[in-house]
């Protein structure tokens, strides 16, 4: 069972910190967890759902459960705050693999006086360590009462679609490698296009049309950067000597799918977030617009209009068309991203809504990623001691260790010999068993967080 | 570029079952009770009895398949794993722990869950602390939870404190003991002539009956039924379908049917009388018959010739002579068949002499019998009779009632106990006296 973390006692620090338990009557907009608290990727965020909640997609009913209770996971959008926990404190939504991350940092350890910032979180590029402005999705929008909320305790797991989503791995042996990253199952990194511009494409490509469904658009990574760093507020491609205009718009700031594609597009010199500077100007100059992962019905992927194209995980889409997620692919088509593996293939095979991974596709080392899930690595390991600052096994907890074990039916499971099995589930929401199963390690966000 | 467009195998997700469902050959009510046979498969679907408390467990309706399922009664609203006590499967309010699970469209449950540690609401964890005796299994049900349609589950024996736990092998239910008792409704009433006035629970002839052979509504399907209609608990002859329209045969008689599900006889209760037939239930016969008249018989003694009482040897008794013997057998005949007024018999007694020795009659005790073996009269008394040394004479003997059974013959058998307790005073010797028996009628 989760185990309650000290009150912090110093609530007034920098203004708006709030203490860790709420005394204001708030209405809450979701349930909160009986026991763990899972936040982060979007990417990730309905299969999480399904998972813990309980789902029939797959014919048997699963859901999983530690020790009797249940466990809560919360999109990456939705109401601005969320609380977590029974009496819980109210804070900014994480959005992305990138904050939940971040709070997942601000949540673990103990709040040692000297850096008591480290429990501060703000949904946003950055932490708040002292800053008062604010940036990325939480915007000038956020409210002061939402901003440097103490979330010591509040968040056990985020989701991640990026393996490395604030850039900090670390060896095992490192004395602050105190999250570890735990194998959740593989996704692929697609594009998506207006049906418009589909057809164009294809047209150039020889490959048919919409309506006959033999259209499967590709662009090459280059071609995708170009597109990305465009200097025009018209970007085109020539494709087999035909120019097509493209509006290209991108996930949001922290979405490990924007970081991830970004890296792997881009080959100038790129910052944590994988961004050269080439690609931000064409951001802030709105060349490149700025939407919401997974949403091809956003209002910036509905300004690009006829010729808009976004990355888009393949898994969403599949778990989209298969009824097992909430639809938000609009009339879009999906398109692949060619390589000398995937040679343009569809990310996708079947139709609706018996869509499944294509296994080709997602086996390509670039545009296949696994996922993940991050935890406090003290709370799943009994050997680690943070360089000797933490007793070993002081914060052992079996029950989260037994969630995030891959030989149990639990959120690390991959098995899909049979319909109970949580790797059943996430194969109807578009996710094979990760490529590589190995635990991985990394330092968080702040310092001294272990 | 050549580009391959590859045409992959399709595997069905989505809202589609993943793998064909296998329906269990048979469902029928198990001896524990369950609804239908329940299989457990474990962690890599291997078919096994005995678990761990956190095991990964899964039901299944079949013994070879993991994947058959447990199908709800079409009336189901949701579904229910659950832990409960073997008292308290129908009543969710009592269980020990459970957790809900989706119930498709088509009532049909998956591979349930049923690792005890799953059953989030409730107290499993108490389960698992005392240990014991509990049902674990599938509970169908309507009214948003409340109502238990059917449950399907398995017998388990929990050990204390570890959770380990075993399940005990389903057994069919060859009793009968959880199959529904068959109701006789009256599908279609006669409602003219004599049937008119019905009240309900009335059954008359022409009526069509039927059987509703599952009591509650819903009970295992892919039972075999057969029906046999019954008139006073007795076949009648080619009447085997689910209704029978009442013929005037069955008049004043009482109906019932036996539903024979699988080879097992449950029997409805009998319907009230059949009304409404053309069968009459009461008439009269003339007789008559004459009567002879009986010849009055007669009342006699009958003494043997030369009858003699026989004694033992005088003894002495408390310084007294006493002398004791029986008076032999005589009869009383009463042959008057038509007026019996019945008798007294009365004995009288002379003193004993002996030359000039008197003993008087008062030393000289009679306490009269009835030979049972030889009398056919009833109603005959035997008198107390008389105790020597304070005997007095004449005394009764013995009497027949008035009114009473002559018997076949009408002959009384009777005899005496007889004693003679000589006074101290009297000189040895032999002694004479006579008996004299006076009958009388009454």
């Amino acid at each position: 069972m989760f185990k309650a973390k000290k009150l912090v006692a110093t609530a007034a620090i920098l203004g708006s910190g709030f203490a860790a338990f709420s005394t204001s009557s708030a209405v809450q907009a979701e349930p909160v967890s009986n026991s763990y608290a899972i936040v982060g990727s979007d990417t990730l965020e309905d299969v999480v759902n399904a998972i813990v909640n309980g789902t029939a997609i797959t014919g048997s009913t699963v859901r999983v459960t530690i020790n009797g209770a249940t466990l809560g996971s919360f999109d990456a959008t939705g109401a601005p705050y969320v609380i977590t926990k029974p009496g819980g404190v109210r804070f900014s939504r994480p959005n992305g693999s990138g904050e939940g991350f971040q709070a997942l940092s601000a949540s673990i350890g103990t709040s040692a006086a000297a850096d008591a910032l480290g429990n501060l979180f703000t949904s946003g590029t950055y932490q708040n360590k002292g800053e008062s402005s604010v940036s990325g999705s939480g915007g000038a929008s956020m409210p002061a009462s939402l901003k440097n909320i103490n979330i010591n305790g509040q968040v056990d797991i985020s989701r991640s679609s990026s393996g490395d989503p604030k850039t900090t791995s670390r060896a095992s042996t490192a004395a602050d490698a105190s999250i570890v990253r735990v194998p959740f199952g593989r996704d692929a990194i697609a594009i998506v296009m207006h049906p418009t511009l589909a057809d164009a494409v294809c047209a150039a490509e020889s490959q048919g049309t919409i309506a006959l469904g033999t259209c499967v658009p590709y662009l090459t990574a280059a071609q995708l950067m170009s597109l990305y760093e465009t200097t025009s507020a018209s970007p085109t491609l020539t494709i087999n000597g035909t120019s097509i205009a493209f509006n290209p718009v991108i996930p949001q700031a922290g979405s490990g799918t924007r970081k991830d594609f970004l890296g792997k597009i881009l080959t100038g010199t790129k910052d944590s977030s994988n961004q050269t500077s080439a690609f931000l100007a064409a951001e802030t100059a709105g060349y490149v617009r700025t939407g919401q992962e997974h949403d091809a019905i956003s209002t910036a992927f509905i300004a690009a209009g006829t010729s808009a194209i976004e990355p888009m995980s393949a898994s969403r889409w599949i778990a989209m068309k298969n009824g097992a997620s909430y639809d938000k692919s609009g009339s879009a088509v999906i398109g692949s991203i060619y390589t000398a593996t995937t040679l343009g293939v569809s990310p996708v095979t079947g139709t609706a809504p018996a869509l499944a991974p294509a296994t080709a596709y997602y086996a390509d080392t670039t545009w296949g990623r696994d996922v993940y899930l991050f935890v406090e690595r003290a709370r799943i390991d009994n050997t680690f001691t943070a360089g000797g600052t933490i007793t070993a096994g002081s914060k052992y907890d079996a029950n989260l260790a037994a969630l995030l074990d891959p030989t149990l039916n639990n959120l690390a499971n991959a098995q899909t010999t049979g319909a109970s099995k949580v790797g059943k589930v996430k194969l109807a929401y578009g996710f094979l068993a990760p490529l590589v199963t190995d635990l991985a390690y990394y330092a968080p966000s702040y310092a001294s967080k272990y | 570029m050549k580009k391959n467009i590859l045409r992959a195998v399709v595997v069905a997700v989505g809202a589609a079952l993943l793998f064909s469902i296998v329906t269990p050959a048979n469902a029928a009510y198990q001896s524990n009770g369950s609804f239908g046979a329940v299989y457990l498969y474990d962690t890599n679907y291997a078919l096994s009895s005995s678990y761990g408390w956190t095991s990964e467990v899964v039901g299944s309706g079949s013994a070879t398949s993991s994947t058959a399922v447990l199908t709800c009664p079409a009336s189901a609203t949701g579904a229910y794993t659950f832990l409960s006590t073997a008292a308290n499967v129908a009543t969710p309010g009592s269980w020990n722990a459970s957790a809900p699970i989706a119930l498709p469209g088509s009532k049909n449950i998956l591979q349930p869950n049923l690792s005890p540690s799953a059953q989030i609401n409730g107290n499993a964890l108490g389960v698992k602390t005392s240990g014991g005796a509990f049902a674990l299994g599938v509970a169908c049900t309507s009214n948003n939870g409340v109502t238990v349609l059917a449950s399907y589950f398995r017998s388990i024996t929990v050990t204390a404190s570890t959770g380990a736990w075993v399940a005990t092998e389903p057994s069919a239910d060859s009793t009968g003991a959880y199959l529904p008792t068959p109701i006789i409704t009256v599908s279609t009433p006669v409602t003219t002539g004599a049937a008119a006035n019905r009240v309900s629970g009335d059954v008359y002839v022409g009526d069509v009956l039927t059987a509703n052979k599952a009591t509650p509504t819903v009970f295992p399907s892919d039972y075999t039924v057969t029906y046999q209609w019954k008139r006073n608990g007795n076949v009648i002859a080619n009447q085997t379908g689910a209704t029978y329209t009442v013929l005037d045969a069955d008049g004043y008689a009482k109906i019932s049917v036996d539903v024979v599900y699988n080879g097992v006889t449950k029997t409805s209760a009998q319907t009230g009388m059949v009304l409404g037939g053309s069968a009459v239930l009461m008439g009269t016969i003339a007789m008559s018959a004459g009567v002879s008249a009986i010849q009055n018989g007669f009342l006699q003694l009958s003494i043997p010739a030369n009858a003699a009482a026989t004694f033992g040897s005088a003894s002495i008794v408390n310084n007294f002579s006493v002398t004791t013997g029986t008076l032999g057998n005589i009869e009383v005949n009463d042959t008057r068949w038509s007026s019996n007024n019945g008798w007294d018999l009365q004995a009288d007694v002379a003193s004993f002499v002996n030359g000039g020795n008197t003993i008087a009659k008062n030393n000289f005790g009679l306490v009269p019998s009835i030979v049972t073996g030889s009398t056919t009269a009833t109603g005959i008394t035997a008198a107390t009779g008389t105790t020597a040394g304070s005997a007095s004479y004449p005394t009764a003997f013995a009497s027949g009632a008035a009114g009473a059974d002559l018997g076949t013959t009408g002959t009384t058998v009777l005899n005496a106990a007889l004693t003679l307790r000589a006074p101290r005073t009297a000189p040895a010797g032999t002694y004479t006296s006579t008996v004299t028996l006076t009958l009388a009628t009454k």
